[in-house]
């Protein structure tokens, strides 16, 4: 069967006019806020829809492209009628309203077309240059991450500095740090695909301790190239394109995760700089660090809420192991605690205690200007880490993909192997497409975001992306059996690693409600979603 | 210091390959990869280099199609530039003929010093370097695991049997080197970037002097006559164990004499 991707661009126009008109609706609530459950329906059908709409360019490209396009967008749009039906009232559609998209879905749902994608393996269509970064980050993560990943993992152990030298070697800190200030960033089109291929290519390997490494210097690099001063471009880049710096992210707070505004840890003002006091909690690589990007309360008067938050680059004394503590001369403290997780070890995530920490001056984000600022700069920042946690995610379903691939065409039950029984075909083959899917929005995502805009986009395909690894790695898991429950088998470390996914950089419920659902109540129509 | 590499670009190992059975010999469709008995002296190139404070890697290759592709991965290691000899008349030339074709390349770029893998992983003679250096009239040591320019010429440890000769040796000289001797470096991100820029001098066998008739087919004096399947390996002892297993296997190990 030859996909009919005029059908594919037609059901998935179909599709985005049932969410353009939930959108609509909700525009003219006035208390559209409190809708939350549409609200967080509409934002996640509307990012698939996305993706439906920029795999279609892939589907153009071959027979298997086409094939795995056309499973995706159907699956994206029965999902969207499980989500619409009986709540065609709250969308402001026709009951009814995706009956034409049927012929669609009968061909590309049938469950022997799904099962028939289980061993489809198009090409990447990534041009030389990218395919051999592909190449020698996927060797580099086979010869060198994945063979630490396990045992990492198993003792919760630090990330070895071999492998931090390694990355730091093939240039993988400095992707997305402009050229001028020793970095590989262009200002081209393809800026950020380094980043996205290294990143997925790495957690492929590893999340915790391969993909992951990036998402730090990213954010950072994105904070500065924003609001930094020319100084600390400067000063700074420079030492993270080369893994010179490694930095943590500190802006949770034990009692403000998701509502950043809040924050509590304060800043203020000293001879010749700051001093920090609070305590800021899941920090990341705190110990290893070198630094911290710091988001802390620059105005006393709370009213101000995000506005009275600033930026710092806190420096600090790298260290080892689970827990730290560091002095100044001055009087200055700095205790850190990792808090043990299920996965996503190996850099650890700490409690931080800050009393009187003094961070000079010069490292005020943006300088004078940056004073208030913080926020911004860091939403900045985590644009970047939106776009590298998908990709991250990607590499994660990659992992679990293959894993399940390789089991189920060993493992015989009943007296054949599981992979060709047509329940884990389908599974597989709906993996295969949904991974395709999300592998090329990133890339479209990642070319956005090179031009200046995709700052929509980059939550969008990190609310989905992030959630759908769920999905593979528990089909993944569970196409092991028992063994996928068993530590032994890579795949339970997957499973448990994804699950963080949809937790950080953005909680899938605050990404949608406060993020993706509304910009998308704010642009106007023709605006940031664009029609087909 | 100017250092040449051999390099051969062959088909991925990692997909089945085929023969063409008219002539026995691999049939090369793919986009080939950079050897990896070939990345060892790129690696020893680099750094051979790197200690001079100085120099270039000139890669030399003859392939079909003129396919860059593996030497690609070359460039982006470090290499400064390759030559590439790619003529129609080629195929199906035989060890000698590839010798003499890649000692006129070798020639263009006069370097000092010639590295090559001891033998190539989809071809096996092992005899390339060793005419290579006899058509360029210049000494060749085999199996090197080191090397070192010390007072203008080469100091290598050659691997042997029992461990390793010191040989020295005066420069241009054309040193084989044993797989597996350095770790080669993985190209980095800049190196990828900068690959494409990389100057390929793509020449033809007229442009090396070379007859037509002494190479190809027609001037091979070696031919592929049959190819075999290997035998197959044969089921092992399965030894069941009944407390005296250990008996059999000191048995076995005395018999293959290595206890
Ligand atoms: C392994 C790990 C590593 C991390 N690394 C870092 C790091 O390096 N630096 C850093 O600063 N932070 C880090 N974080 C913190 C992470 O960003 C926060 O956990 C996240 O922002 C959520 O904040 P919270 O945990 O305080 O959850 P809360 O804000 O308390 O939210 C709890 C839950 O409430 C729901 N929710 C939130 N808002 C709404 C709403 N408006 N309506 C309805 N439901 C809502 C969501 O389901 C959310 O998951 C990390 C977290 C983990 C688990």
């Amino acid at each position: 069967m030859t996909p009919d991707m005029t059908a594919a661009k037609s059901t998935t126009a179909l599709a985005k006019t049932v969410v353009d008109a939930a959108i609509a609706r909700h525009r003219e609530l006035d208390d559209a806020e409190q809708h939350q459950v549409m609200l967080y329906d509409i934002a996640h059908a509307a990012s698939a829809i996305e993706m439906c709409r920029s795999v279609i360019d892939d589907g153009k490209k071959g027979p298997a492209e086409g094939a795995l396009a056309c499973a995706f967008i159907a699956d994206v749009v029965a999902e969207l009628g499980a989500k619409t039906i009986g709540r065609e009232h709250l969308w402001g559609i026709e009951v009814g309203a995706l009956d034409s998209a049927r012929e669609f879905l009968i061909a590309y749902r049938d469950p022997e077309f799904l099962a028939s994608l289980a061993d489809l393996d198009p090409p990447s269509h990534l041009d030389d240059d990218f395919e051999m970064v592909a190449d020698t980050f996927r060797r580099f993560a086979d010869d060198k991450v994945a063979p630490a990943a396990e045992h990492i993992h198993r003792t919760d152990s630090d990330i070895p500095e071999e492998l931090i030298q390694g990355l730091a070697e093939l240039g993988c800190f400095g992707l997305s740090v402009p050229e001028e200030y020793g970095g590989f960033a262009t200002g081209g089109e393809s800026d950020y695909f380094g980043m996205v291929i290294a990143t997925e290519e790495l957690s492929r390997a590893s999340l915790g301790a391969g993909g992951s490494l990036i998402t730090r210097p990213e954010i950072l690099t994105r904070a500065l190239e924003r609001g930094g001063t020319e100084a600390q471009k400067q000063k700074w880049l420079p030492q993270i394109a080369t893994a010179e710096t490694m930095c943590a992210v500190a802006v949770t707070e034990p009692d403000y995760g998701s509502d950043v505004a809040q924050l509590k840890v304060t800043a203020t003002p000293t001879r010749g700089g700051w001093h920090i006091n609070g305590v800021k909690t899941w920090c990341t690589f705190a110990g290893r660090a070198n630094v911290m990007m710091l988001l802390a309360r620059t105005d006393p008067d709370k009213s101000k809420g995000h506005r009275g938050l600033s930026l710092f680059i806190v420096p600090k004394e790298s260290t080892a192991g689970h827990q730290f503590e560091l002095h100044q001369d001055a009087g200055g403290r700095m205790e850190g605690r990792a808090i043990p997780t299920i996965g996503y070890r190996g850099m650890h995530s700490f409690e931080v205690a800050f009393e009187d920490w003094f961070v000079e001056a010069e490292n005020l984000v943006g300088g004078d200007e940056g004073l208030g600022r913080g926020f911004y700069l860091q939403m900045a920042g985590f644009e970047n880490g939106r776009l590298q946690t998908a990709a991250r995610a990607v590499g994660v379903m990659q992992a679990a993909f293959e894993a399940a691939t390789t089991y189920a065409a060993d493992r015989k039950v009943f007296g054949q192997p599981i992979g060709q029984y047509q329940l884990t075909r389908a599974k597989l083959g709906r993996m295969a497409a949904i991974i395709r899917a999300a592998r090329q929005y990133n890339y479209a995502v990642a070319v956005m975001m090179a031009k200046g805009g995709g700052t929509l986009e980059a939550s969008m395909v990190k609310a989905y992306v992030c959630k759908a690894a769920e999905w593979v790695t528990r089909e993944a898991m569970q196409i092991h059996g028992g063994f996928g429950y068993a530590e032994e088998y890579p795949v339970s470390r997957l499973f448990v690693d994804a699950r963080v996914l949809s937790i950080f950089e953005g909680a899938d419920e605050t990404l949608c409600l406060k993020l993706i659902i509304r910009r998308l109540l704010k642009a106007e129509p023709a605006g940031e979603v664009r029609a087909p | 210091m100017k250092v040449a590499v051999c390099v051969k670009q062959i088909p991925d190992p990692a997909l089945p390959g085929e023969l063409d059975p008219s002539t026995n010999t691999l049939k090369r469709t793919d986009k080939p990869i950079l050897d990896e008995s070939d990345s060892y002296g790129v690696e020893l190139a680099l750094q051979l280099v790197e200690a001079a404070g100085g120099g270039t890697v000139t890669l030399v290759s003859m392939a079909p199609n003129s396919e860059v592709a593996g030497l690609r991965t070359a460039l982006a290691m470090g290499a400064d530039g390759a030559i590439l000899v790619s003529d129609e008349a080629l195929a199906g030339t035989d060890a000698l003929g590839t010798a003499k074709v890649l000692a006129a390349a070798i020639k263009r770029a006069e370097p000092d010093l010639v590295l090559a893998g001891v033998e190539s992983s989809d071809g096996y003679t092992g005899t390339v370097p060793e005419q290579i250096a006899a058509a360029m009239g210049i000494a060749s040591v085999t199996f090197a695991k080191k090397i070192e320019v010390v007072d203008g010429g080469l100091k290598i440890q050659r691997q042997t049997d029992n461990g390793y000769d010191d040989v020295t040796c005066p420069m241009p000289a054309l040193v084989s080197v044993t797989g597996g001797v350095v770790e080669p470096r993985y190209p980095s991100f800049k190196g990828i970037m900068a690959a494409k820029k990389k100057p390929v001098d793509e020449v033809g066998i007229a442009d090396l002097g070379i007859d037509a008739s002494e190479v190809g087919q027609g001037g091979a004096r070696q031919e592929t006559v049959a190819v075999v399947d290997a035998e197959a390996r044969e089921s092992g002892e399965i030894v069941v164990d009944e407390g005296e297993a250990f008996e059999r296997i000191v048995q076995y190990l005395t018999e293959l004499k290595v206890i």
